[in-house]
Order: C-alpha cells, then structure tokens, then sequence
C-alpha cells in the first residue's frame, strides 16, 4: 500500500498523499470503472466473436 | 452540521442531527416502498417455485405457467426489488448522509416513474405470456416487442437515477461541502459507477433485440447478446455487492461503533472492483462457443482475483473493526471476548452478521470456484448456479439491505419499528431458511439437477431419461430446498409486515425506538484524537476467523478439482 | 498515524497511512491465495487434468449445420427410439444437433476410443448436460462447439438440455450408450 512508513503529525493542513487524492477523485473512477471494463470484455469479446472462423466440414 | 439552511424544505433529525431534505425523504420513501412490493411479489412466486421444484410436491402443474412465473421472479427479485432500494439508498447516501439538498429533484422523479412504468411492463409481458423467455430473454427466443421496449426504460430509468447521484455528488465536491466522501458514501459512488457500466451493456444487449423484434433488423447474435446482456446481468449484481458492503460498514458503525481500521485499504478495496470486478461477467460464457481460452479465463478468473482480493479484504476489515471499537469499551476478554458483546438482539446488527457471513462463505466461496475455467464445466446451468446467487443476493443482499431499513425506515418516517419482536426474530429465521436453501440447492445442482426445468422426472420419456434424477440423494436436497424456501418465504412475509407496519401504522414518534445507536457513528469525534496501538495484533479474534474462513475456502476448492476430476470423460 | 473515522462520516484531512500489523499479515495472505489459484489454473491443472476447456469454436448457418447432422445420420444411422436416430459412431467426428425438444441423433460410442464432437442448435439455445457425470456445456444457433471427448466407462449417459429453450423444455433428451 503506502510507501511511506514513517508516521505524520495528524494536522488537517498535512500534505495529502497521492493515493488519497486518486481514490477522492470521482471523476477519475468513474472514467476508471466504465474504461476498462469497455475495453477488456466489450471491445476484446465483441471482437474475438468477430473473428470466429467458419464451420467447414 | 450545515447552518440553518435557506429555500428548501427541510427537518432536523432528532436522534442523528442531520439535516434531511424533505424532497428527497419523499423520493426515498417512493422508491423504497415500490421495492418492497417487488419484493413481497418476488417473494410469492418464490414459494410457489421451490414447492414446485420439489418433485414430491410439484405445485404448479402447468408448464407454461411455471416457466412465466420463473421469468417474472428473476425481474421481480434480481432487478426491480433491488435497484428500487438501491435508488434508496443512492438518494439518502447522495443528500440525507452529507446534510445537503438534492440538487435536481426532479430528475428522481423522471426515474422513478420511468423505472415504475419500465418494471410495470415488464411484469405485464411475462404474466402475459408475451414474454415466456426467462429474465434472461437469449435469443432467438423470442419475446414481444413490448417486453424489449419496456426492459429499456427500465434501463434508461435506471440511469437516469444514476446520473442524478453522480450529479449530486459531483456537486456537492465543487461547492466544496465536502471533499473525502464518507465510506458509506464512497461504497454508494462505486455501486453508482458499477451502474454505469451495467446499464451501458445491457442497453447495448438489449436494444438490438429490440429492432430485432419490430423488423427493423433481421438477426441478433446470439453469441454477443450473451456477453452484452452478461455484462448486465452479472454487472447489476456487483453493483448489489458493493452497496451491500457499504451497508455492512454503516451497520457495524451503527451497532457497533467501528471505524475501519484502514481507511484507505477499505477504499483501495473498493478501487479494485472498480477496475475489475466487471470483467468477471464472462464467467457466464466459460462454457459457450465463440471466445478464446485466453479471453474466457483472463476476464473471468485472472483479473477477477484482484476483485476477490476486494472482497477478502473487506471480510477482514469489517469484523477487525468491529472488533476493535468493542475492545476499546473494555470487552477484551479472550479471542471473541468482543464476539459476546455484539448486540445479537438488535434486528440490524444480527441481518448485518448474518448477511455477511452467508455471503462470505457461501455465496463468495461458490462464487469464485465456479467461475474458475474448467470448474465451470461441473456447474453450468445446474442448480449450483442459482444457489450461488441465492446465498449472495438473497443471504447477502437482500439481507442487509433488511438490516438497513430497521434502521432507516423508522427515523425517515418518524414512527416507532411495529412489532419488535418480530424483527429481533426476523433475521435469525431468514438467515436459517437461506441456509437450508442453498445447502438443498446446491447439493441437488452438485448431483446435475438443471436450473430452470419444470419436471426433472421425465414421465413420458422414461425410455430415455432412464430414471437420471430418480435417486434419493436428489430428492433430499430438493425436499430440504423446498424447506428451507417456505421458512424464508415465512421470514421475508415477517419483515414486510414490520417494514410496511413501521411506514403506515407504527405510533407516531420523533425518536423512534430503533434500539441502540452508536452515538459516534454519526457524531464527529476529536480529530486529533490519536489511535492506540497495541504491541500484538490489533483484532486477533477476527484473524483467528477470517483464517478458518481461508481454510474453509481452500478446502472447498481443492474438493471441487477433485469432483472434476473424477467425471468419466477425456475433455479437451 | 491518521485517524479513524465512523463510516457515516466524511474522514477529515490526511487518511492514507501505513497499513498495521493486522492488515499486512491478511493482505499478505489474500495475495498468496489468489497467486495460488492463478498458478492452480493455469498451469497445475492444464498439466494433470483430464478435464480441459480448450474446444475450438466456428460459426455455421444452422441450416447447412442440420444438413450435415442428417447426412451424418443416414450414414450410419442403426435404429430409432421414440422417433430420434440412433447412430453407431465411427471414431472422428460425431455430429449432434440441438432442436426443441430433443438431441439428435442418439449416439453409440465405443469405451477408450476419441471422438470430435461437433454440436449446433438449429433454432434457439440448448444446453449439453451429460449425466450423472455432470459436465455441461452451452450449445448456441450458429456456433458450433467443437470438443474432443474420450468416455473412460461404459455405461448409459443421458444428456439433459439445461438451458431454457420453450415450452417442452423439460422434455429435452439426448443419449450416449459407450460400450466397452
């Protein structure tokens, strides 16, 4: 998870770590989250089954 | 809390201070209500299912009506009485939670009755006969137009409900009311996210088979209208499964005072589904003609373990930080010291435990053993898959969202819970018939026996069927299957005479009796207030049992291998 | 080391910290699990099993598909029973067709012997569910899958249609007789 082992003076002004910043944004996720799962099972399934070769006997 | 807000109708809640926006209140109870109609509708067919499926019994003597009614309780249970709740939920975690107004009401109106009219017809068609082909509608069976036509508002609906979510909290992050989500909150984002996707793909099924329908085209394929329509089907569950989650964080902070105990491991848990808990879907066409290995296995297995890492990880967060807080109020007896302490009598605390561990090692462990590539060949279409997806949505979901209401129901309408006892009781019923349930289903689709098939005893074929599913060992599990259905038919009646009891009669009251609450569930604590940490493990009662739940799952999924490996044929 | 905030409420500040003890040992063992369930499928079963995944798939017009399952059957077609073909199956390719509400044709294999199942639905979706053993697979309209089978018994094996196809869908048949 985080790099960074050393332990922060709890302050609301403490520099935010990247991670947390990522995981705030929502924009970014909702990207994310329609994204990849367009690409890896639309995209790649539709055309696998575009590429099915035809039956010969 | 926000200051006394001006231009819009408002109330404070006298037992959580916040500020509740009364439109949303309104659209929350709308939708809340239509899903438990669904529900108790669902729930009806249900019995009239299972009593079926038991061969001894064989209630429905009419196949064509017990097919109908099979497609009716799939709509009803899996799409219309969830995402009505989760809309719900998606409302109050989008305004009531963050003390802020909606920001376009009317927008949850559109949804709602494009989605009522959508569900509305939908059931038409199947009670109809217009649309005998299963919640699942693979073409070239075909359905009337009208079935396709209405499953797209629905769907459009649903969306529409989304977006309005999505814009709230999209709003309410630029104008700077908050910026870190709550946890709750956040689940809700992901569930919404998931939605997006689902609802994309499933449009994507659908319409074409829709134009298909009225002649505007004239082939739909069969093998994409599977990965698409999957891609909803499944997806409209994973949705159910992070809303679900995020109920089961709210209720341990509710019941129990948790916090989690790493708040951004709770959340990169959740970023993992995000990423990959879709491509999972394809373990439903493991077993079709059309993908390649590399396809099937990579989406349904490989990438689908980091989602599994997801859902791992919140089974050991959850109860850690349950743990945790009931060790800090001094219960720090022994391993599960903490364990006795829980508030076992308190209806949302034992539908939370309850809906959390069948899920876990029921519906979970099931789920991934199936959706493992060549395991998939043992458990296609047999009973095991809706035994599967009982323990998850019906155990798990729908059990938890149960939870939530004993809660919910009774501060949003302001009336005290109607009969109590019942709800105590509820959980612990329900809890026990789902178990009965899945082990009957399961074992019976562990012997072969289809889902979805009016009569497995083949009387006018018996020159074929040689007696396949004669044996007594089937007609247990059926029999306990059926059992196990009637007492949590009975449980889900209860819980709908509490719900709807709570909503119209229920002795009006501003703090109403929803037992304890946990006042630091929703009362701001020190922020600077430091966490201790002890030198050992922090929760070592819930890593004694989240290993005794590895164990069990490794378990099971080497006994699995080893009942594939012992069917009689060479497959390659 | 940040705070810990109820789930209803929004964490103020700076959250993301360093996972406890706890958390590292569970991580670390929910990785290990998956890598080994990754490493189980993909290499240890492939290497031992006998039961693979791996057919090969074509599209068909379900017309020509039916056309050749019937010239298939005329060829070595030995019987009927309840008006289906029974086929007494040279080792190759076995042609069986899905169509509501039956599989066709019957088939007789022999015990040892491999042959290259080659099933297609003419109308809608079926399901190809040997029992008792249990195997099942997906038969759709315009696809074939084409799966290499080899019985280790003798014995009579029904095949249930396990996936909804109509009205006489609990009607649906099919069977293997493997003789040793």
């Amino acid at each position: 998870m985080s790099e960074r082992g050393e332990v922060a003076d709890e302050r609301p002004d403490d520099p935010i770590p990247w991670q947390q910043a990522l995981t705030d944004d929502v924009f970014l996720l909702m990207m994310a989250g329609l994204v990849v799962p367009t690409l890896f099972y639309i995209v790649w399934g539709l055309l696998e089954l575009a590429n099915v070769k035809i039956f010969t006997p | 809390m926000s200051a006394n807000p001006i231009g819009w109708d408002w109330r404070t809640c006298k037992v959580t201070g916040l500020t509740v926006d009364r439109s949303a209140e309104r659209l929350i109870v709308f939708n809340a209500v239509t899903a438990v109609l669904y529900l108790a509708f669902g729930g009806t067919l249900a019995l009239l299912i299972a009593l079926t499926r038991w061969p001894k019994m064989h209630l429905i003597s009419n196949a064509e009506w017990f097919y109908r009614l099979v497609g009716a309780h799939g709509a009803a249970m899996l799409i219309f009485w969830i995402l009505f709740f989760e809309v719900a939920g998606l409302l109050f975690g989008g305004s009531i939670l963050l003390s802020r107004r909606l920001t376009a009401p009317k927008m949850g109106w559109l949804a709602y009755v494009m989605m009522l009219v959508g569900s509305l017809g939908v059931t038409y068609t199947m009670l109809s006969g217009q649309a005998t082909v299963m919640f699942t509608a693979y073409p070239p069976l075909k359905a009337s137009a009208l079935f396709y036509g209405m499953m797209l508002l629905y769907a459009v609906g649903a969306l529409v409900a989304v977006l309005h979510f999505l814009v709230n909290i999209v709003t309410a992050r630029l104008q700077g009311q908050v910026r870190t989500l709550p946890l709750f909150t956040f689940a809700l984002l992901v569930a919404a996210i998931l939605a997006l996707f689902t609802l994309v793909s499933g449009t994507l099924a659908i319409l074409p088979a829709f134009l298909w329908r009225l002649g505007v085209i004239d082939h739909v394929d069969p093998a994409a209208y599977r990965l698409l329509f999957w891609g909803f089907g499944h997806g409209a569950q994973q949705v159910n499964l992070a809303a679900m989650i995020g109920i089961w964080y709210a209720l341990a902070s509710l019941t129990m005072g948790a916090k989690p105990i790493n708040e951004g491991l709770s959340r990169f848990a959740f970023v993992l589904y995000v990423l990959f808990i879709q491509l999972g879907s394809m373990h439903h066409i493991l077993v079709d003609p059309g993908l390649s290995s590399w396809a099937r296995g990579l989406n349904a297995s490989y990438f689908m373990y980091a989602a599994v890492m997801g859902s791992m990880i919140h089974a050991f967060t959850i109860p850690a930080s349950m743990e945790v807080a009931a060790r800090e109020r001094g219960h720090t007896k022994g391993l599960f010291g903490w364990l006795k302490s829980a508030p076992w009598g308190q209806p949302a605390f034992a539908a939370m435990i309850i809906s959390f561990v069948m899920f876990g090692v029921l519906g979970g462990i099931s789920g991934v053993i199936m959706g493992g590539i060549q395991l998939n060949m043992i458990a296609h279409n047999t009973l095991i898959v809706p035994a599967h997806f009982h323990m998850t949505v019906v155990a798990g979901t729908t059990l938890a969202f149960m939870g939530m209401t004993y809660i919910l129901v009774p501060l949003m309408v302001r009336r005290d819970l109607f009969l109590p006892g019942w709800a105590r009781l509820q959980p612990y019923l329900y809890g026990l018939g789902m178990l009965l349930f899945g082990i009957g289903m399961g074992l019976a689709g562990h012997y072969g026996v289809p889902r979805r098939h009016w009569d497995i005893t083949f009387p006018s074929m018996t020159q074929l069927s040689g007696g396949v599913y004669d044996g007594a060992n089937i007609h247990w599990s059926l029999a306990l299957m059926a059992l196990g259905a009637t007492i949590a038919v009975t449980a889900g009646a209860m819980y709908i005479v509490v719900a709807a009891g709570t909503v119209f009669i229920g002795r009006k009251n501003d703090v109403p009796n929803i037992g304890h609450v946990e006042a630091s569930a929703v009362t701001p604590t020190d922020p600077n207030a430091p966490v201790h940490h002890p030198k050992g493990f922090e929760a070592p009662g819930t890593m004694m049992l989240a290993t005794g739940f590895l164990v069990l799952f490794i378990l099971l999924y080497g006994w699995s291998w080893f009942e594939l490996s012992k069917v009689s044929w060479i497959i390659k | 080391m940040t705070t810990r905030t109820s789930t209803l409420l929004a964490p103020q500040g700076r959250w993301w910290g360093p996972l406890g003890k706890d958390e590292r040992l569970w991580f670390a063992l929910v990785v290990a699990w998956a890598l080994a369930m990754y490493v189980m499928m993909q290499f240890v079963w492939p290497a031992v099993g006998e039961e693979q995944i791996v057919f090969d798939s074509y599209k068909v017009d379900p017309k020509v598909f039916q056309q050749l399952t019937d010239d298939y059957i005329a060829a070595h077609q030995t019987g009927t029973l309840l008006n289906i073909p029974i086929v007494d199956a040279p080792p190759g390719d076995v042609y069986l067709l899905g169509e509501r509400f039956r599989f066709r044709p019957l088939l007789n294999l022999k015990q040892g012997q491999t042959y290259r199942f080659l099933i297609s639905s003419v109308d809608v979706q079926h399901g190809f569910s040997v029992q008792p053993d249990n195997f099942n697979l997906q038969v759709v309209p315009g696809y074939v899958t084409a799966v290499t089978l080899t019985p280790k018994e003798a014995g009579t094996y029904q095949i249930v249609c396990n996936e909804y196809c109509g009205p006489g869908h609990h009607l649906m048949l099919g069977r293997i007789e493997v003789t040793p």
